[in-house]
């Protein structure tokens, strides 16, 4: 297969535009000085779905705010216009991307964790080496692997067989999609991500999140990305699909001036960041928040097994 | 808290993460005190690796050194692809420290 043929499937995928929409109604709300928070909250609270999503998160132990936020217009002024525009981001992706691809090989609850868990440890690495919208990080990393999704989804064959080449030969899923596609996962992200128009750093953050030093204007943040990523797995946080520590880029990594004692002295907040990250999650999929939904998944454990 | 196998579980411990199955459901929410039927049953599911609360767990030398050896063998096969590369052991080293640590504490 060539990238031209997934270019074009990516071109025609129909549920695409919506996040697209919705992300540029907020940039250009966002951007526009004269537009006030209400106008924004106004474009945001007309999709029900996302709306309800981001109003579970801002009222999650993530936040731990001290009251109750029951609108997006008050969930603006109580966390920034910056935040809320990346919860609608992640909302809007999480909505769209969440289902499974029916496979028993990949399970998207181990995915979504890695990626959620690579989000929050980018956002911290993001801090130490001066990115300066941090924010960004987290979404970057929560989007890093967003190819892999398009491949299970628009392209479930080759998504199959390098599945199972990782899994059999336990290989890196990089290096087995270079042999079965030419391309990589990394590559589809970011021309969905350039599709998307989102902006350059999240664009070259998911496309070069294996080699950073290859990214012309953000490096750092998308060695937070990079890292992240080699971190979570290190600390056996979700899967991506495979189970693999990819080389870590050198020459990225001497230029942002961290050193692996810094690294060392980041793990125990890392890890704190990961298991919030955890609740990040559960509210997403809408499990840990409903006592009731937990008490009939345990009663059906039961009498499955008595 | 700390990581524990079904195997290694006894009956009066506590769980400190729910537990949840391969789709993310949550079966067994964390808090619950287990008893020797649910032991059995997280077996039968299958249900690999279990995190526990502390209480009543005794942790000796040769306890240790057997997580460190789980450890590093798990490292180890994680590391493959970027062996004999000083930066990655370095790396690889402060990931079994760190892990190690937060499996004794």
């Amino acid at each position: 297969m060539k990238m031209d043929e997934i270019r074009k499937s990516i071109d025609r995928m129909s549920k695409l535009p919506t996040i697209a929409v919705m992300l540029n109604k907020c940039s250009e709300l966002m951007e526009n000085s004269s537009v006030s928070a209400s106008a924004v909250a106004e474009m945001i609270s007309k999709d029900q779905s996302i709306t309800s999503m981001v109003l579970r998160l801002v009222n999650s132990s993530f936040y731990g705010l001290p009251q109750k936020i029951n609108s997006v217009n008050q969930a603006i002024v109580v966390l920034g216009f910056n935040t809320v525009r990346n919860l609608v981001l992640s909302c809007s992706v999480f909505d769209v991307f969440w289902k499974g691809d029916g496979s028993t090989r990949f399970s998207m609850f181990e995915f979504w964790k890695h990626s959620i868990g690579c989000a929050a440890v980018a956002k911290i690495i993001g801090s130490r080496v001066g990115v300066h919208q941090f924010e960004d990080a987290f979404i970057a990393g929560l989007l890093h692997d967003v190819g892999k999704i398009v491949l299970a989804r628009y392209f479930r064959d080759d998504f199959l067989m390098i599945l199972r080449i990782v899994q059999e030969k336990n290989m890196l899923f990089k290096e087995v999609e270079k042999q079965i596609l030419g391309f990589t996962h990394a590559e589809i992200g970011g021309y969905l991500a350039k599709k998307w128009n989102l902006p350059g750093n999240l664009i070259e953050g998911i496309t070069f999140h294996h080699t950073p030093s290859l990214s012309k204007n953000n490096t750092n943040l998308v060695l937070a990305v990079h890292l992240a990523d080699i971190v979570c797995r290190g600390l056996g946080f979700g899967s991506g699909g495979d189970d693999l520590i990819p080389q870590l880029d050198t020459s990225a990594w001497n230029n942002s001036g961290l050193t692996m004692r810094v690294l060392e002295k980041l793990l125990p907040e890392i890890d704190k960041e990961i298991e919030r990250a955890s609740d990040f999650l559960s509210v997403l999929t809408e499990e840990e928040n409903k006592d009731e939904q937990v008490a009939s998944n345990q009663d059906k454990f039961w009498s499955k097994n008595q | 808290m700390r990581k524990l196998r079904v195997e290694e579980l006894k009956p009066g411990m506590f769980l400190s993460k729910t537990i949840r199955d391969e789709k993310g459901n949550a079966l067994l929410r964390k808090g619950v005190k287990l008893n020797s039927s649910l032991i059995h049953l997280l077996c039968k599911r299958r249900i690999p690796v279990v995190w526990v609360k502390d209480e009543n767990i005794l942790q000796d030398n040769a306890t240790i050194e057997i997580k460190r050896k789980e450890i590093e063998k798990s490292l180890e096969a994680k590391f493959r692809y970027v062996t004999q590369n000083p930066i990655m052991e370095e790396l690889k080293s402060i990931l079994l420290q760190y892990l190690l640590k937060r499996q004794i504490e």
